[in-house]
């Protein structure tokens, strides 16, 4: 419940300060995003598994979304920054589909 | 991939207090102090139930130490272990834990008397649970407020995740609210430059098309000057053409000459030599007695009377003449010309200098039945 409460009043945040992306963080944002999301799923299905560990998820959430930037980061380097962009999304979003399956069943039983 | 069930170390984080706990149990059930409870019943399971739900706290004391409890019971432990971890969360996980243990314990006194290692592998969970929740809870009251540290204590995780989610939302908020504001914002520098190349190309397509569109309008432009050019000289010339060929009405200065026959009729020759007078004198429109005189004029004398072009003329005779006025009457007064000719044949003539002279008949001039104009050379 909190957690709902945080994300309500982070995204409010956002919405009334509307601040600049910074343009060396402006390709980054948007996987790290994902990388959150998918992180967020995984903990919702930990906690229904009964499996729901703080220290796990901090950890998880954190080291998703930047392990997420940097590959990003390094392909730009290497020069595939949108494939590789690219991937991370599918896979993210494989994961994230895995997980809300999960959940699914859990709350719905089907 | 690692599924967040992966990444969970429950087993290993619990584990040592679960292995723990059942020495622990056993521990307590060899103490004496254990009399204050339920003295009668099963040994077995009692003695292991009470000492968890009356003294969790004495509990952990020697599990340091104790470390030598079965293997077996750890795996069905940590499943337990990480099921009751939700319910860490709840503000007073002891009690609730306790009732249910002593529940249990009554419950296993009850039926299942033959079966004191599966009675003894439950209660002991319990409490290692209860254990690591106060533990946590002590810990947690170190870092946080300490007005209400249990409250804040057992809602640690709600507050991790909601700083998280907090952190989530913003970003999600700003990278859509940035998606949509300007939508190059987001891209790479390769992206723009490639962007930035299709965009220079595309308009020096666009500058090259526009340079040819000017070219031909200008072209048109010059030809539909030189059209107009060329419509004007042709009206020009037609106008020219139509005065001298007589199509059109004229004005301008010239002379108005009368004569009046007298006894002696006019031959036809002397008519026809006052208008080869005019012409050589210039005169580019001419008529006579209301007929307008062109290049095929004739005349000739019948019987009723001098015939021009097939009109009978009577005197006296009104010619008009647009032309230079000095040059015309001087031509027709020359010694033995026109004007002699006609005073020999006892007629009187008068001419008079006119600046302001208008001819308004026309005749419309035949189309030549023979002749064709000459094909310009070149074109």
């Amino acid at each position: 419940m909190i957690a709902v409460i945080g994300l309500v009043v982070g995204m409010i945040a956002g919405l009334a300060l509307q601040p600049e992306v910074p343009a060396f963080l402006a390709p980054y944002l948007p996987i790290a995003v994902i990388a959150a999301l998918d992180a967020l799923m995984g903990g919702l299905r930990a906690k229904l598994d009964g499996m729901f560990d703080d220290k796990v998820f901090l950890v998880s959430f954190l080291s998703n979304t930047v392990i997420a930037a940097f590959i990003v980061f390094l392909g730009d380097q290497l020069g595939v920054g949108s494939q590789m962009s690219t991937g991370v999304v599918v896979v993210l979003g494989i994961r994230i589909f895995s997980n809300s399956a999960a959940i699914r069943r859990h709350l719905f039983k089907a | 991939m690692t599924s967040p069930e992966n990444d969970e170390p429950a087993p290993g984080r619990k584990d040592p207090t679960g292995a723990a706990d059942p020495a622990d149990a056993a521990d307590e059930t060899e103490r004496p102090e254990d009399g204050t409870s339920q003295p009668a019943g099963p040994a077995g399971s009692e003695a292991q139930a009470v000492p968890v739900t009356d003294a969790p706290e004495e509990a952990r004391e020697p599990r340091g130490a104790a470390d030598d409890g079965p293997d077996e019971e750890g795996a069905s432990e940590e499943e337990l272990d990480t099921a009751d971890e939700s319910d860490v969360d709840r503000p007073g996980p002891p009690e609730p834990q306790e009732h249910h243990v002593s529940e249990r314990t009554r419950d296993d006194r009850g039926t299942t008397d033959t079966e004191p290692d599966a009675a003894g592998s439950d209660l002991e969970v319990d409490p290692s649970d209860t254990d690591a929740a106060d533990d946590d809870h002590e810990h947690r009251a170190g870092h946080h407020d300490p007005v209400g540290p249990s409250w804040f204590a057992s809602r640690r995780s709600q507050f991790l995740a909601a700083v998280l989610l907090a952190g989530l939302g913003f970003a999600l908020v700003v990278q859509v609210g940035a998606n949509q504001e300007d939508e190059y914002s987001t891209l790479r520098q390769s992206e723009l430059v490639r962007l930035l190349d299709e965009a220079t190309q595309r308009t020096n397509e666009l500058e090259e098309r526009s340079r040819e569109l000017e070219a031909t309008r200008d072209e048109l432009a010059a030809g539909v000057e030189s059209d107009r050019r060329s419509e004007e000289l042709a009206q020009e010339q037609a106008t020219t053409e139509g005065i001298l060929s007589g199509r059109l009405p004229a004005t301008g200065p010239g002379i108005e000459l009368t004569i009046i026959e007298g006894s002696e009729a006019l031959s036809a020759s002397t008519m026809f030599n006052i208008l080869e007078e005019l012409r050589n004198a210039g005169a580019e429109a001419i008529e006579l007695n209301g007929v307008r005189v062109v290049t095929s004029t004739w005349f000739t004398r019948g019987e009723d009377g001098l015939v021009m072009d097939d009109n009978l003329l009577e005197s006296p005779y009104h010619w008009a003449a647009i032309g230079e006025p000095t040059t015309l009457e001087p031509a027709l007064e020359i010694a033995g010309g026109a004007m002699a000719a006609v005073r020999n044949a006892g007629a009187q003539e008068t001419i008079r200098q006119l600046d302001e002279l208008e001819i308004t008949t026309t005749r419309e001039p035949e189309d030549p039945e023979f002749a064709t104009p000459v094909p310009e050379s070149g074109s």
